[in-house]
């Protein structure tokens, strides 16, 4: 089912959560809500589950507004951040509850409760209580309840936000593969950037109340739309520079020695730590010169932090496993560090 | 290093410990007071009813009309009072703990007035208000409604000493337990009756019954409220508390005691419940507990 969103504004007090979102989720999609703490990613899953009203707009469930429905006749499934389970009722009770609420009879409730048991791989539990499980196990049983009345959206508020590290790669994964079986319209609310690409065919990215790009994790990452997605996305460096005829240069480059000429076109330039190289030999007039601070090879992707010699700034490069054995540098070495893509936007945010 | 951690220890947990002379102390001096202002009169008062035989006990029990009238009428006061006390106090903390709304802390501090106010004030209310002279007097006299001076008189006056205590139960264990369960039902499509019934009462269930207990507690022995409105018709709306009262000041020592065993045995059993429960709740928070 589609799920549209128009021109949704909610204030708490003099607090604007939500400023005039927009936005449309086709039919069987798994999307994330991404962004910090405070951009309004939950309210806005509030809003779409029925458990809170917006100031303003309307939210429809493919050609039905559902503006002014409760959540109680909107049919979602939602699932809470801390679970919710009910903590006086079993496992068995906890899935059944929103069939057995819907009048369903005994036999049938059971039949579901066992298919989503063994769906959620939890057979021979149903008679356990709660505090009896463990924190993935009780996330589990939240998706398997929301997932009984067979809802036409999943929601989930950061639903893997109280696990441990572990446990929630193996749980967003498996939620992936959940996906791929059942095909409902599903949102989720993160701001773990690495959860929603690892799991999410599209990703929302929110800030302060506001959409600030909309599209594929790849696109997303690729072609940020600002700066704040460029930075909230990944780590980034960033140099100041200038636009030398439609061309972005960092100051610092050999054709671009001492300080930018014109202010007007003083410009900040972003690049991520992969799209640098380090050079040991001069070779073109891209390239900084720098010291290596520091070499961190755990793992294929060695990280090197060196010191930019022009601006004292700290500079973050990726480099592969076999590319610094095949340069050979090592600690306090002169090198220089060439960009591959320089990325400029207009300056509507301050890292 | 072995030996530097046990000499640290040492003397620490001495500190911690306070020296016998104050403990013995302590629990002596608490142990008396109790025996003396609450155990000796509880023990006398059985002593007293008894004083005469078991046979002169029984008979002026229940060979006394107005007597037993009187523990009849309080233990239907009690309960009726208890009732409309948990109407209202579910209503009034699941509106505290639920909402936010202009008048949630006057309504908070106007819940206590009743602990505050001496209950003869109470009582003086309510005849200032159904009185001939009161607001509604006149009105309830032309249309043939009795309040004051019979029984619905009892039944408010007992209500309103007993308001506070079922909320004061309530509040923090609804709480204590947040709204979240509460909206994962209305998501999964319950009404709220069947939230309340399947997800809300089931949650605050002990409290509730903590409550009602204190609230019967309180209903059973309220004296100063009750004996402004009632009248004081003997065999007509004296609760046990007034016809103790009555008895003891018409010099019927032997009935007055006797009475007052009742009602101090209805306070025992009442004690006994709740003990029952506390132990019942403490059981029930170690297999359920932690689900955060």
């Amino acid at each position: 089912m589609t799920i549209s969103i128009k021109n949704v504004s909610k204030k708490f007090n003099n607090f604007s959560a939500l400023d005039k979102i927009s936005f449309t989720i086709p039919d069987g999609e798994l999307v994330a809500l991404l962004g910090p703490s405070g951009s309004g990613k939950t309210t806005l899953l509030r809003i779409i589950a029925g458990l809170e009203n917006p100031d303003e707009g309307s939210v429809h469930y493919s050609d039905l507004e559902v503006t002014t429905k409760s959540a109680k006749d909107r049919n979602v499934g939602f699932v809470f951040q801390h679970y919710a389970l009910f903590r006086h009722m079993t496992v068995f009770d906890n899935i059944g509850f929103g069939l057995s609420v819907r009048g369903l009879p005994k036999e049938k409730i059971a039949q579901r409760v066992g298919e989503l048991l063994h769906l959620i791989r939890l057979e021979g539990l149903e008679n356990r209580y709660p505090s009896q499980l463990s924190g993935g196990q009780r996330q589990r049983i939240a998706l398997a309840r929301a997932l009984a009345a067979q809802p036409k959206v999943l929601l989930l508020d950061e639903p893997f936000g109280a696990l441990d590290a572990k446990v929630r790669i193996e749980l967003r994964e498996w939620l992936r593969r959940l996906h791929d079986e059942i095909h409902v319209t599903s949102i989720f609310v993160t701001h773990d950037q690495e959860e929603a690409f690892a799991v999410a065919d599209k990703v929302v990215v929110m800030r302060a109340g506001k959409i600030e790009q909309i599209g594929s994790p790849t696109d997303v990452f690729e072609n940020p739309a600002n700066a704040f997605v460029m930075d909230f996305l990944g780590q980034v460096n960033v140099f100041e520079g200038m636009l030398v005829n439609g061309v972005p240069r960092i100051t610092g480059f050999s054709d671009l020695k001492g300080p930018p000429q014109n202010d007007f076109c003083s410009k900040t330039i972003y690049v991520r730590p992969y799209e640098l190289d380090i050079e040991v030999n001069l070779t073109s007039i891209e390239a900084l010169p720098a010291k290596i601070m520091h070499i961190n090879p755990a793992g294929p992707v060695v990280r090197v932090h060196l010191q930019d010699l022009n601006s004292i700034a700290t500079v973050f490069v990726e480099i592969n496993f076999s590319k610094l054995k095949e340069l050979g540098i090592t600690t306090g070495q002169k090198v220089y560090i060439q960009p591959k893509r320089l990325r400029i936007f207009t300056p509507d945010y301050m890292i | 290093m072995a030996n530097q951690i046990t000499s640290f220890a040492a003397p620490k947990k001495k500190r911690l410990e306070d020296p016998a002379w104050l403990r013995y102390l302590l629990i002596t001096s608490a142990l008396s007071v109790v025996t003396l202002i609450i155990g000796i009169p509880v023990f006398h008062v059985f002593y007293k009813a008894f004083e005469k035989g078991t046979g002169v006990y029984f008979d002026s029990l229940f060979n006394n009309a107005n007597t037993l009238h009187s523990i009849f009428l309080t233990l239907s006061i009690a309960p009726r009072a208890v009732f409309l006390s948990v109407i209202f106090g579910l209503a009034a903390a699941w509106a505290i703990a639920r909402f936010r709304f202009p008048g949630r802390a006057i309504l908070l501090t106007l819940m206590d007035l009743p602990l505050a106010v001496s209950p003869v004030v109470a009582g003086l209310v309510f005849v200032l208000l159904f009185g001939m002279q009161g607001w509604f007097g006149p009105w309830l006299a032309s249309h043939n409604l009795q309040i004051l001076f019979s029984t619905p008189a009892l039944v408010l006056a007992t209500c309103f000493v007993t308001l506070p205590y079922v909320v004061r139960e309530l509040l923090p264990v609804l709480e204590a337990y947040g709204e979240e369960e509460e909206l994962a039902a209305v998501s999964l499509g319950a009404n709220g009756w069947q939230m309340f019934w399947r997800i809300t009462l089931p949650n605050i269930r002990l409290a509730l019954i903590y409550g009602i207990i204190l609230c019967n507690a309180r209903a059973m022995g309220e004296f100063g409220a009750v004996y402004v409105v009632s009248g004081r018709i003997s065999g007509f709306n004296d609760t046990m508390p007034l016809r103790i009262e009555k008895l003891f000041q018409e010099y019927d020592m032997t009935g007055a005691f006797a009475l007052a065993s009742v009602l101090t045995f209805l306070a025992l059993i009442t004690l006994g419940v709740k003990t029952y429960l506390e132990k019942n709740m403490e059981n029930r928070h170690s297999d359920s507990g932690g689900t955060k």
